[in-house]
């Protein structure tokens, strides 16, 4: 068995963890940062490829969430976490969003204000930046469509470095904060995984898991929990901490694939950046990556119908509708299997919004001169006119619809509102005295937008806190 | 000797249970259990459409490789399923799936992807998606 000891566990190196890290050693704290998943380089496999599936995220990416429907989503598994495969996307957390957050959750010192500092060190440290060369197709006809109908739209900057050439480089955390924290003495352990909180009461004193296949034991006179919104409240349920693990929330998305007369489809630009701002934060609309294989995923028929679509792949793209879902969940741990068990229910609202959004993006697209919309269901006939758009209103059904999700939040909600609230203010875990969580699981709702930097930025703001504290 | 006082229908309960309890664990086991031929017959029945050539065995082997890495319940959850999909054709047809003509095979697809069940559906949706993703990911050159 490895014995370890050090004074901070920081379990979980994605933006929560990789953050807290960081600061935690420039502020000469003994910290010691592990890892589930393996230390590779941000381009040891390329964006979007099987590749980077099974090395980069969870059970190769085929991770679901249980429930009529299932929501299939994604969970980063490496050292950086989901920030070494994910879009990168940045966008500044909605201001109305937290000031309801505050208010409701009864978190102190928690609005818009206050975070702002929190944003601007993430941006001015990491770097978010707009492709020097314009975006994709794809991404004009979006804002094409949008500008016709008379909807805000924007470019989203993205955590990502454009140099002279190409698609640029990923500013992820094991290209930014992981070796900061690393340089200021933090040791990283990869492949180990921690399945329980060892504790005398309210107090941890260690922890215990395996570690490239062998036993190990870590003493320690703190944990901070930076495992995500699934593996957080699993290893804190595991560690006897039963109040947490409720109220999952997550974007639940929908996606849909359109025609155009002329290219569209540039892969080369990666992942398109237009989002259509004006229906935001219940409803985003934007355009996903859409090389021949992505695109082939969400073009429902046979494998004749498939094959005859790709013929002329490069007018094709793929679009999405994402709600800010309104339904709730849990994240339990699976008797004999011991995975994470997630489940996730829907709320009926989701339907009609999601519906809703697909009529305004098909309406948008058809503005941008798209021929043909394809129907998310299989067997139906393609959309051929913006007057057909309102047939996609209630075309969802928990029957069939084929939903996914990127983020997930909510599973050790912050605040004062001890009724709702797993953690503090700060993300001090409720009946402990020495373990805090600080990652996604404290957001007390979905963001409605791309959810990195109001982490990283949430991270920020409680690691200072604590050091202030200290 | 408890099971003196139990009636009948108990006795058939607990033999019956105890029996697919056997075979659950003997046929579903990652060792006992060989999912390749029914992914292998999911696939060319999803992805072959007469014309173009698919990568079938490289598409199989990453899809096995992908349900083996899936998290336990699912894992699990998608065996029991190819299990019983599989026989399910002797109940149709009188030949397992994977022992049937590609034809056959594209018409047990066709019922579970109608089905009214959702799991049914749901995995021949994962094989349809996934598979298709995986194909044309080996066909642009991926390594499988």
């Amino acid at each position: 068995m490895k014995r370890w000891s050090c004074d901070t566990l920081i379990v979980g190196s994605g933006p929560g963890g990789a953050m807290t890290a960081a600061l935690l050693a420039e502020a000469g704290v003994d910290v010691l940062l592990v890892e589930e998943g393996a230390h590779l380089s941000v381009d040891s496999s390329p964006d979007h490829s099987l590749a980077q599936m099974d090395e980069k995220w969870r059970s190769g990416g085929l991770t679901a969430a249980l429930g009529n429907p299932k929501v299939t989503y994604i969970e980063g598994r490496c050292v950086g976490g989901a920030s070494e495969s994910n879009a990168g996307l940045y966008h500044p957390p909605i201001d109305d969003v937290l000031q309801t957050w505050a208010d409701a959750y009864q978190i102190a010192d928690f609005g818009p204000e206050d975070l702002a500092p929190h944003l601007a060190y993430v941006i001015d440290e990491i770097g978010v930046s707009k492709r020097p060369d314009g975006y994709s197709p794809a991404s004009e006809r979006l804002a094409e469509g949008a500008e016709k109908m008379g909807w805000r739209w924007a470019e989203i900057e993205r955590f990502w470095r454009y140099g002279g050439s190409g698609l640029g480089n990923r500013r992820s955390m094991s290209e930014t904060l992981i070796p900061r924290a690393v340089a200021a003495g933090a040791r990283l352990e990869p492949n180990t995984c921690i399945d329980k909180i060892l504790r005398k009461g309210r107090r941890a004193v260690g922890a215990s898991g395996r570690s490239v296949g062998e036993a190990v034991h870590v003493d320690c006179q703190r944990v901070i929990v930076c495992a995500g919104a699934v593996q957080t409240p699993r290893l804190l349920r595991n560690s006897g901490f039963s109040h947490v693990g409720n109220g999952l929330t997550l974007n639940p998305m929908v996606r849909i694939v359109a025609r155009f007369p002329s290219t569209v489809n540039v892969p080369a630009f990666g992942v398109p950046v237009v989002q259509i701002e004006e229906f935001k934060p219940q409803l985003t609309i934007g355009c996903s990556y859409s090389a021949p294989p992505h695109l082939a995923m969400w073009i429902e028929g046979d494998a004749t119908t498939v094959r005859r679509n790709l013929e002329d792949w490069e007018q094709m793209a793929v679009f999405y509708v994402k709600v800010c879902g309104q339904g709730t969940g849990t994240v339990r741990t699976t008797p004999i299997f011991g995975d994470a068990l997630v489940r996730y229910r829907t709320h009926h609202d989701d339907y009609a919004m999601m519906g809703i959004g697909l009529e305004y993006l098909a309406q948008a697209l058809f503005a941008a001169g798209a021929s043909e919309v394809h129907s998310p269901l299989p067997g139906a006939p393609a959309l051929t006119s913006a007057a057909q758009s309102n047939a996609l209103r209630h075309v969802l059904t928990p029957r069939n619809a084929s939903l996914s999700a990127i983020h997930l939040h909510s599973t050790v909600r912050m605040g004062e509102a001890a009724d709702k609230c797993g953690a503090d203010s700060f993300g001090k875990l409720r009946g402990a005295d020495n373990i805090w969580v600080n990652d996604s699981s404290l957001l007390p709702t979905s963001p409605g937008v791309n959810p990195q930097g109001t982490i990283l930025a949430i991270a920020h703001r409680n690691v200072g806190r604590w050091l202030d504290e200290r | 000797m408890l099971l003196f006082g139990w009636s009948p229908l108990a006795r058939s309960a607990l033999a019956l249970s105890m029996l697919l309890g056997t075979m659950v664990k003997h046929f579903v086991s990652e060792e006992r259990m060989r999912i390749e031929p029914v992914v292998q017959g999911l696939v060319s029945g999803l992805l072959t459409d007469g014309q173009h050539p698919v990568p079938v065995d490289s598409t199989t082997a990453v899809l096995v490789r992908k349900i083996d890495n899936m998290p336990g319940l699912m894992r699990f959850g998608m065996r029991m399923l190819l299990f019983v999909f599989d026989w399910y054709g002797v109940f149709r047809a009188g030949r397992r799936f994977q022992h049937s003509s590609i034809e056959v095979q594209q018409l047990r697809i066709g019922e579970w992807a109608a089905s009214p069940i959702g799991p049914c559906r749901d995995m021949v949706e994962f094989h349809r998606k996934m598979g298709v993703f995986v194909a044309l990911s080996i066909e642009s050159g991926e390594r499988p």
